[in-house]
């Protein structure tokens, strides 16, 4: 009987435990934890400098009242991320055929400061079709403001011996007032509709 | 078992402990996801199995009455084991220092210890149940690992996930070889008609299971 007891306890706290673990059976990887922490609890991103394709310096904040659209680069990487670069022109054709020009800006940051200069940035606007006044390539200025963002936004980038890095990688929508509210798939057309539709509407 | 061999258990649990916990070994097994979950991970439980052997005589009395047939330490240990296969516990563990520490002090202490004090006292069908289950989950493990077309863990290299995924496979094809090829030529299982004819008793399911408890 004791044992009975002691086991039914025990297994009790054991599947709170888990529970708890996986944020109620919803999020059993960093990522989906990520997505789900920011979608619960929106995070206010703090101003960042940023260096865009002709070398000038760019606050992060002066495309506040837009609803930005932010993902991480390096302009070295081969295949995967043409195929990134090509979904990332998408969901600019789908900003522009929503008539949202106005409204959303994407931005593709480089996290490989010591290779991508504003000429490789440039040249991968220019290789990808960028619309300047929705797409935008920059990167941010210093290290301090590189890990700054990256921590925040929970994007690990690991070295590859063959691609370079690797990094979880996604779009992350930052709201009009600033606050990192979603983060989705960068090649899940549908959600980055509904996203829009949600996200820069209201 | 005699105070010194206890002693040996308890010293030998505590080198272990230390050397993985020393930085540079830490860092060079979480360096990689195959050493990190089969190397770094089974090597805690192992620490905490062999804490285990040297209380079994000291905690026998108590297991007596509170872990009949292993069943709350295993209810104890379940529940850890899975939370520390979760591949965003293994990501935290390299992310913060407190998880680290977590998963140092809970997995010797909740899935080591309790199964070494739990594994005298499980009963056959027990130990059959345990051998399926973790036949099942390694293979769960080596199909999610080599099949997932995400990364799981950000921490890790695509090529390493799909490593683990094969040796998540390979570990259960083994363990399920291991397990059930010597049931065909053990002399306890009376299931040949010549055993069965020199013993007809034997030939039960329910005999042989006696015959083992």
């Amino acid at each position: 009987m004791h044992t009975v007891i002691a086991s039914l306890m025990v297994l009790l706290i054991g599947i709170m435990a888990v529970f708890t673990a996986t944020d109620g059976l919803r999020a059993f990887t960093a990522e989906g934890a990520r997505r789900l922490r920011v979608m619960e609890r929106p995070v206010a991103i703090p101003n960042a400098t940023l260096i865009d394709i002709e070398g000038n310096a760019v606050p992060l904040a002066s495309h506040q009242g837009k609803v930005v659209l932010v993902e991480f680069i390096y302009t070295t990487c081969p295949t995967i991320c043409q195929e990134m670069g090509s979904a990332s022109f998408q969901v600019m054709e789908a900003v522009r055929t929503r008539g949202l020009t106005e409204d959303v800006r994407l931005l593709s940051l480089s996290f490989d400061l010591d290779d991508d200069m504003p000429r490789d940035l440039k040249a991968y606007g220019e290789r990808h079709n960028a619309d300047e006044r929705i797409w935008r390539i920059m990167k941010p200025a210093t290290p301090r403001d590189l890990k700054r963002l990256l921590e925040l936004f929970g994007v690990t980038v690991i070295p590859d011996p063959i691609f370079k890095y690797q990094h979880n990688a996604a779009v992350h929508v930052i709201s009009r007032d600033g606050r990192l509210v979603r983060i989705v798939d960068i090649a899940a057309q549908e959600a980055i509709s509904a996203m829009l539709a949600e996200v820069v509407r209201p | 078992m005699t105070v010194n061999v206890m002693k040996v258990q308890r010293v030998f649990a505590a080198a272990i402990w230390c050397m993985l916990a020393l930085p540079p070994v830490a860092a060079f097994l979480e360096g990689r996801l195959l050493s990190h979950v089969l190397v770094q991970l089974p090597a805690l439980v192992l620490c905490g199995y062999v804490l285990g052997l040297s209380l079994r005589t000291r905690v026998a009395r108590a297991s007596d009455i509170w872990n009949r047939g292993g069943a709350t330490g295993i209810a104890v240990a379940i529940p850890a084991a899975a939370i520390w296969m979760l591949p965003r516990a293994v990501d935290a563990s390299l992310g913060s220092a407190w998880v680290e520490l977590a998963k140092f002090v809970t997995v010797p202490l909740l899935v080591g210890l309790p199964l070494a004090l739990s594994v005298p006292r499980f009963g056959p069908i027990t130990i059959g149940f345990l051998k399926a289950h973790f036949v099942s989950m390694a293979l769960f493990l080596g199909w999610l690992f080599s099949a997932a077309p995400v990364r799981l863990c950000n921490n890790y290299l695509a090529d390493d996930q799909a490593l683990v995924g094969a040796a998540w496979l390979a570990i259960a094809a083994t363990a399920m070889l291991g397990w059930t090829v010597p049931l065909f030529f053990d002399s306890h299982q009376r299931g040949t008609p010549s055993a069965i004819a020199s013993n007809p008793k034997r030939g039960r399911p329910y005999a042989v299971l006696r015959n083992h408890a």
